[in-house]
């Protein structure tokens, strides 16, 4: 207790010294400051805003990269995809579109092929950025309607080796996603960024007796969520201005 | 020095989300495990002579007999019944049982693995036949208890 109250005094006496260590010229311009700054703000407060302008300027249609890579690069994996998206003031909303094919398997023959869409807003934080460039955290939904099948011999020890064929031939799947995405204008209306997605929350409709592998659009289906990488190529299609020159008034 | 922190703790994370990828982590099991009960001690399990365990509808496909107290009966994925009879004596028993295969593959290295829920047992011969627990698991000791 006793040394609770020798800290606390000299904690109180500390605080004094550095009051009046201030000198009194000192104290009169830290005043004088701080009233400034609360004039400013004052003045800040009082200005009119400038109206947020929730009309589009231009649509972007982007093509993803990672999956052409693993068409023309991949044995196993295939597919294309797409994305278009529409700017509202600091926002964006986009929607994508895809198709997947995968063959999997070592000591089996498994086949899935589908396609899949998310759609979703996103929210630029370079909302001053008048090149046009774009930092992005989002939301999605996302679905997929795909089918698959699977070929095998079991090496089941007591009823002998037997084939075994199963097929989902009609299977739904959907899930949310979060994304973070960086977009810059390289040349003139031609964009190029990366968007990286967290995916959670997937439910598959549809399954019979197999569960099935891959989810296109979601990754593997084992997997409750999925981290999934794009890099998109894209073209913007603009009819205005979004930051237009300030106008100049002769004298 | 705090570039090389980072750069340890980013190492150090992509290698702890990295997954086990073993496919002798699979626990689920292909046979139901049955155990033999008096019907009128039914604490205690029972021991039965079994001359030989056949599968109906099966050729070439038949158990040892032997001096047991439980027994695990192999379930076949492409069907969803299956009936066993058991030579006892010169008695014979059957027993029915109706059960779910459920196909799974975890990675592309493991093999294709069947699990099983037993869905219900049946059998006209033995006293009574109960469902203990529907899921083959290699952690569940007993699927079916049998009283005769």
């Amino acid at each position: 207790m006793g040394v609770l109250k020798n800290i606390a005094i000299l904690v109180l006496v500390g605080l004094g010294f550095s009051a009046f260590g201030q000198r009194p010229g000192q104290q009169l311009g830290n005043q004088v400051a701080s009233k400034a700054r609360a004039t400013t703000m004052q003045d800040e407060r009082n200005e009119p805003k400038e109206p947020r302008d929730f009309r589009p300027s231009m649509v972007k249609l982007s093509y993803d990269f990672i999956p052409l890579g693993a068409t023309l690069f991949s044995e196993n994996r295939s597919g294309q995809a797409f994305q278009a998206s529409m700017d509202f003031d600091q926002y964006f909303f986009a929607v994508e579109y895809g198709t997947q094919k995968t063959n999997r398997g070592e000591t089996f023959d498994y086949h899935n092929q589908g396609w899949y869409w998310t759609m979703g807003p996103e929210v630029n934080f370079l909302k001053s950025n008048t090149k046009g460039h774009s930092l992005t955290f989002g939301l999605r939904y996302g679905q997929s309607r795909f089918s698959d099948w699977i070929y095998f011999v079991p090496n089941d020890n007591f009823f002998g080796n037997y084939p075994v064929f199963e097929a989902n031939d009609e299977l739904r799947a959907r899930w949310m996603e979060m994304t973070v995405g960086l977009n810059a204008k390289v040349w003139k209306n031609l964009y190029m960024g990366y968007t990286v997605r967290y995916k959670i929350f997937r439910t598959v409709k549809g399954i019979d007796g197999f569960a099935p592998y891959d989810v296109p659009g979601f990754g593997p289906y084992e997997d409750n969520t999925g981290v999934q990488f794009n890099y998109y190529v894209g073209w913007a299609f603009q009819w205005r201005e979004k930051f237009p020159a300030p106008e100049v008034t002769p004298k | 020095m705090r570039t090389g922190f980072v750069i340890v703790i980013g190492v150090w994370l992509l290698i702890s989300c990295q997954e086990i990828k073993d496919c002798d982590l699979e626990s689920s099991r292909d046979s139901a495990i049955v155990r033999f009960y008096s019907i009128d001690t039914v604490e205690n399990e029972r021991e039965v002579a079994i001359t030989q365990i056949d599968v109906f509808n099966f050729t070439d496909t038949s158990l040892r007999g032997d001096t047991i107290s439980s027994i695990g009966l192999p379930l076949q994925s492409q069907t969803e019944q299956i009936t066993y009879q058991f030579t006892m004596d010169t008695l014979e028993y059957l027993l029915t049982l109706e059960y779910t295969p459920h196909l799974r593959i975890y990675y592309d290295d493991c093999v294709p693995v069947y699990s099983y829920k037993l869905d219900t047992a049946y059998s006209e011969e033995f006293d009574s036949v109960v469902v203990v627990n529907k899921v083959l698991d290699l952690a569940v000791p007993t699927n079916l208890e049998v009283y005769f």
